[in-house]
């Protein structure tokens, strides 16, 4: 190709011909959703028209006339009356399309511009001939067999065989033949033919041929329609047995499967095109390209941009905090009041940077539609597919890479929980197995649920499972809980011994789902029941951007809570302090809340992992200071108290030693070794440069909640 | 007795096709030609006058041709039927007419038993 585009422009070609790829798939799947509805069809023209422009423009001439044939097409399509067989093949024509423009545009990306090759653009002819041809005459509308056995159903039908034969004298075939056709479908169903329907809607018959015929009407009534027919050298209208009628329909399905146009996309071989372009021809695009784009209402930002922009305003932050401390030391108020204003214009900057990175998970998440179309086919499985909440907005960056992870949960939900339709049957299940990705936003968390309603997990099966490899005794596997058997599933040992038999109905590669999760500063949990299905929920941080957050310190350490998880801070009275079954809860307008001790709750933590020690160098000295005071602990009455809540119906009184102020965090996450630890957020850096540790009270909560779940569980047993 | 016969309109450009069908319409005892046009703007005049039983009908005429004469007939009667006499090697003509809702065809040259076979075939029920 020529060089005509510059870095940028293919920059920008990329961006835009991704948006047109994603939006023909979402437009193909609306299509695959309601074959009735033509909007899409409407649609898909005008992204093929838009992407037909663009890849010319870039020198991709053959990828160019392979759109402009799809424009023509589904220019031709958008105003028929299509069957559904007809929309079917449309669809399947557009999803290869889909994969020749992904790969097209995965090698530009690498910096390729190999065109496609000439080859797949007349392959590609040859299957929207055989598509267009029988937009002449499609009367004859193929039928399943479930579809067969509604008509069974109705007394009222009636089954024939139509034997034609026309006159030898008859010139337009298939005129006559589309005159034949229509005028038994004004009075009944035409299903199938001898010769089959692709060669009479075509005309290529010799004089005889039969048809297949589904309707309310008499012999008499078919016979009468046909003698107002011209050519017509004679008819004989039989009868048929379900049985015979039957046979004939399976026999007609076993045709279709082996028909249909499609080309091979894996044998797409790329080619360079040699080949200048004309500059009439370009400057002319080029016109049109701009005409297209004359008003200008919004431009595109590279991502990487963007990211720049807010680890940068990350450090301002950063900077800001120091200043701030210092200006507190120095006691200057006309300064003070100068940043106090600088201040509440850093907030309202910082909420704009931190939605322009916010998305839509849909963006992504719509494309599961097609994997859980592939998968279920390739597996042969049944599914219905949902997605809920796909409105939720999340960070741009961390969106993306809950892409594998979620993929590899889906595809698993499919491959291992959902059963096959026979298997569902016999359990009495509806054959079709339900599948929900579920996304809502829950304070600083968003919540990905992955619901299936398969066979759920073999809980007693893992417990032999990790009794057989040496993980546990048999005395340790028998007290082992679900939640720990969960954890154990996500073990990479456990996982990879699994997955050689499958035995836990979960295959391998779940650890590695776990460890990106934790990366991008989440979790995963599980929850499943036998034969009733399995729920894997996904949690990740919104954002890994800017918090406010409330600081205090526990133990002379540094902590902060998130601002948005906080209800309300109390002083902590000690006559509000009750006891259930052990536990301590706190009384607050007649309820009991429980009470986590921080103090206590992170000490473990420590003596558990004794990594805390070794995340906060900086305030080690602090803390052999004030470790003095604290030591009896949490029976100050100068403590405080900080209600949290993920919910209306889950709070939790987390106690603290000081209340400290407010502050702009950035929070960074914890990699690897760290990331265990679900219930801290990250770390921050204060404006005197010390180490705070930000508490995921969220986590903290759901984890209680689960453990009360567990002890209430025991119990009852 | 004129009053029982069904009422046949006759379009075409070519006079001597139009007399020749006259002709054979005319010899039977149930048909008769009320009307000739020889395009479409005359076949849809003609039509809402003398509102006959069936129209034949030619594809190509001048001003208004074939295909369009039978769309707008049909728009102003749902009910109208077309037969379209044609000449030969016009089959993608031919099949969209009958997608126009066109009712029967017949080819030029036509002999006089194909005429009659689609007026009995047509009117006869």
């Amino acid at each position: 190709m020529i060089k005509i585009a510059s870095n940028d422009d293919i920059k920008l070609f990329i961006s835009e011909a991704e948006d047109l790829i994603q939006k023909v798939e979402l437009e193909i799947l609306n299509l695959e959703e309601e074959p009735s509805n033509l909007q899409p069809i409407q649609e898909l023209y005008f992204a093929f028209h838009t992407l037909k422009g663009l890849t010319a423009m870039v020198g991709l001439e053959n990828v160019s006339e392979f759109c402009h044939n799809f424009e023509n097409l589904l220019d031709k399509s958008k105003n028929k009356d299509l069957s559904e067989s007809k929309i079917k093949q449309i669809i399947e024509l557009m999803f290869d399309s889909l994969d020749v423009l992904r790969s097209v545009l995965k090698n530009v990306k690498k910096g390729d511009m190999k065109d496609i090759d000439p080859n797949i653009v007349s392959e590609l002819k040859g299957g929207f001939d055989e598509v267009e041809s029988e937009y002449d005459i499609t009367f004859i509308k193929r039928i399943t067999l479930s579809e067969l056995k509604e008509y069974f159903g109705d007394k009222s039908k009636t089954f024939y065989k139509i034997s034609i034969k026309i006159q030898s004298t008859c010139v337009f075939k298939k005129v006559r033949l589309f005159i034949i056709f229509r005028a038994l479908n004004d009075i009944g169903k035409l299903v199938w033919s001898k010769p089959k329907p692709e060669l009479l809607e075509a005309g290529e018959i010799d004089l005889d041929f039969d048809i297949y015929f589904i309707t309310e009407k008499s012999t008499d009534d078919i016979s009468n329609v046909l003698d107002e027919i011209l050519e017509i050298e004679n008819k004989v209208i039989k009868e048929l047995s379900k049985d015979e009628f039957k046979e004939i329909i399976e026999d007609a399905n076993a045709q279709v499967k082996t028909k249909g146009p499609s080309f091979d996309v894996k044998s797409t071989m790329l080619t360079k095109s040699g080949s200048e372009k004309d500059l009439d021809k370009i400057s002319k695009m080029i016109n049109e390209f701009a005409e297209d784009t004359t008003k200008i209402t919004s431009i595109k930002v590279d991502i990487q941009t963007l990211e720049k922009l807010m680890d940068y305003f990350g450090e301002v932050i950063i900077l800001k905090n120091q200043l701030n401390q210092m200006l507190l030391d120095s006691q200057d108020r006309s300064i003070s009041r100068v940043f106090d204003n600088m201040d509440k214009l850093f907030l309202e900057i910082q909420e704009m940077i931190f939605n322009l990175k916010l998305v839509r998970v849909e963006t992504t998440f719509r494309r599961y539609k097609r994997l859980v179309r592939d998968v279920a086919k390739e597996t042969g499985k049944s599914i219905n597919f949902s997605l809920e909440g796909t409105d939720v907005e999340m960070d741009r960056k961390i969106l993306e890479q809950l892409n594998s992870p979620l993929i590899h949960v889906i595809r698993n939900a499919i491959y291992h929980g959902i059963e096959h339709p026979e298997i569902r049957a016999e359990k009495g299940k509806p054959k079709s197995g339900k599948l929900k990705v579920k996304t809502f936003r829950r304070s600083g968390s968003v919540y990905i649920e992955v619901i299936d309603d398969g066979r759920g997990i073999d809980y007693e099966s893992i417990r032999q499972k990790v009794v057989d490899k040496g993980l546990y005794t048999m005395e340790e596997a028998e007290d082992l809980t679900k939640q720990e058997l969960n954890k154990v599933i996500l073990t990479p040992g456990f996982s990879t011994l699994a997955s050689a038999d499958m035995i836990s109905g979960r295959g391998m590669g779940l650890a590695i789902v776990t460890e990106k999760i934790r990366e991008l500063g989440g979790s995963l949990t599980i929850s499943s029941k036998k034969n009733a299905g399995t729920k894997f929920t996904l949690t990740v941080p919104f954002s890994r951007a800017i918090l406010k957050a409330q600081l205090f310190k526990v133990g002379g350490e540094l902590y902060a809570i998130p601002i948005e998880n906080i209800t309300q801070i109390y002083f902590f009275n000690r006559e509000n302090l009750d006891y259930v079954k052990g536990e301590e809860y706190y009384r607050l307008n007649e309820n009991l809340v429980p009470i986590v001790r921080l103090n206590q709750y992170l000490d473990v933590l420590r003596e558990d992992r004794d990594v805390l020690n070794t995340l906060t160098p900086m305030v080690e000295n602090k803390k052999d200071v004030d470790m003095s005071i604290s030591d009896e602990y949490g029976n100050s009455k100068d403590k405080i108290g900080i209600l949290c809540s993920n919910d209306n119906i889950n709070s939790t009184l987390f106690v603290v030693d000081e209340i400290l102020h407010q502050m702009d965090v950035v929070i960074k996450p914890f990699r690897s070794k760290f990331s265990e630890f679900t219930e801290i957020m990250g770390v921050s850096i204060t404006g005197d440069g010390s180490i705070c540790i930000i508490i995921d009270a969220m986590n903290i909560i759901s984890k209680m909640v689960d453990e009360r779940k567990e002890l209430q569980a025991i119990e009852v047993a | 007795m004129s009053n029982s016969k069904k009422k046949i309109l006759v379009v075409d450009d070519a006079a001597f096709t139009r007399n020749m069908l006259k002709k054979i319409i005319d010899k039977t005892d149930f048909t008769e030609v009320v009307g000739e046009a020889s395009n479409g703007n005359e076949a849809i005049q003609q039509y809402k006058k003398l509102k006959p039983d069936l129209v034949t009908m030619d594809l190509v005429m001048p001003e208004m041709g074939g295909i369009e004469s039978i769309e707008q007939l049909l728009k102003i009667d749902r009910n109208a039927t077309i037969v379209v006499v044609s000449a030969l090697g016009q089959e993608a003509l031919v099949l969209e007419a009958a997608k126009k809702g066109a009712k029967d065809f017949i080819q030029k040259p036509f002999k006089n038993d194909q005429v009659l076979e689609v007026m009995e075939r047509i009117l006869m029920k």
